[in-house]
């Protein structure tokens, strides 16, 4: 399986945070979504342990992301042998994963949930990832609410 | 697509028979399928694609904005109690 760290065709952006960023590669994009294959991920200290998913096709996509277990501390995703071929055949250790966050401001309120139906596996190996389906789990799982966040922190 | 009609106790077979799907039963306006496949063969209910692509298209934010979310969100996940 190729093993892509920057495909020729994208671009270098600035990381803004100063953290090692890991670049990853979805073969078949996020679920829905093909066309956004190349990401960088970021990981803050003033964001932790939140961390930010930034999109290498499209210049203006990111995604705030996180390790599912600081959400749910027994959270557990079983990969069928197929997907762990199409992964490259990664050991235990060289797995991770995060789940992608969702903020949604209603009124005065900001809504944050997580979907744990969908995360996203990354072979840390050779930076091949791709978002699965977790049966069982919530596309919109709470995480809390926000009350009088700045509407312009969304602008 | 392929369309078939068929009764409950009736099957289709998949790819010389590797996967098998048979009608169970017909309750008003639910089906009851029963589905032997190998263990490699994912079987989902298609919805869970469609919450998840949902998900991803709604979850999406400009990069200037998710890193000021991420700084004001983060206090919420930090207080989840650990069980």
């Amino acid at each position: 399986m190729d093993t892509i760290d920057t495909a020729p065709s994208v671009r270098v952006l600035p990381t803004e945070f100063g953290a090692p960023a890991l670049n990853i590669t979805l073969e078949e994009g996020l679920i829905g979504c093909e066309m956004w294959q190349h990401f960088t991920l970021e990981a803050p200290a003033d964001t932790a342990p939140l961390m930010l998913l930034r999109s290498l096709d499209e210049p203006d996509i990111s995604f705030i992301v996180c390790d599912p277990r600081a959400i749910e501390s027994d959270y557990s995703l079983a990969l069928s042998d197929t997907e762990m071929d199409i992964l490259g055949g990664p050991s235990a250790d060289e797995l991770a994963m995060f789940v992608i966050m969702n903020v949604k401001m209603i009124e005065n309120r900001t809504q944050v949930t997580v979907n744990l139906l969908g995360p996203v596996v990354v072979n840390l190996a050779n930076r091949a990832a791709r978002q699965v389906i977790n049966p069982d789990h919530l596309a919109h799982h709470p995480v809390g609410d926000l009350s009088h966040v700045s509407a312009d922190a969304k602008a | 697509m392929l369309v078939l009609t068929r009764r409950p106790d009736e099957s289709l077979s998949i790819n010389s028979g590797e996967i098998i799907i048979t009608v169970l039963g017909v309750e008003g306006d639910r089906v009851k399928l029963g589905i032997s496949a190998p263990r490699h063969v994912s079987i989902l209910r298609q919805e869970l694609c469609e919450e998840v692509r949902e998900q991803n298209r709604v979850s999406a934010l400009p990069v200037q904005a998710s890193g000021q979310l991420a700084a004001v969100v983060r206090g919420l996940v930090a207080t989840q109690p650990v069980p």
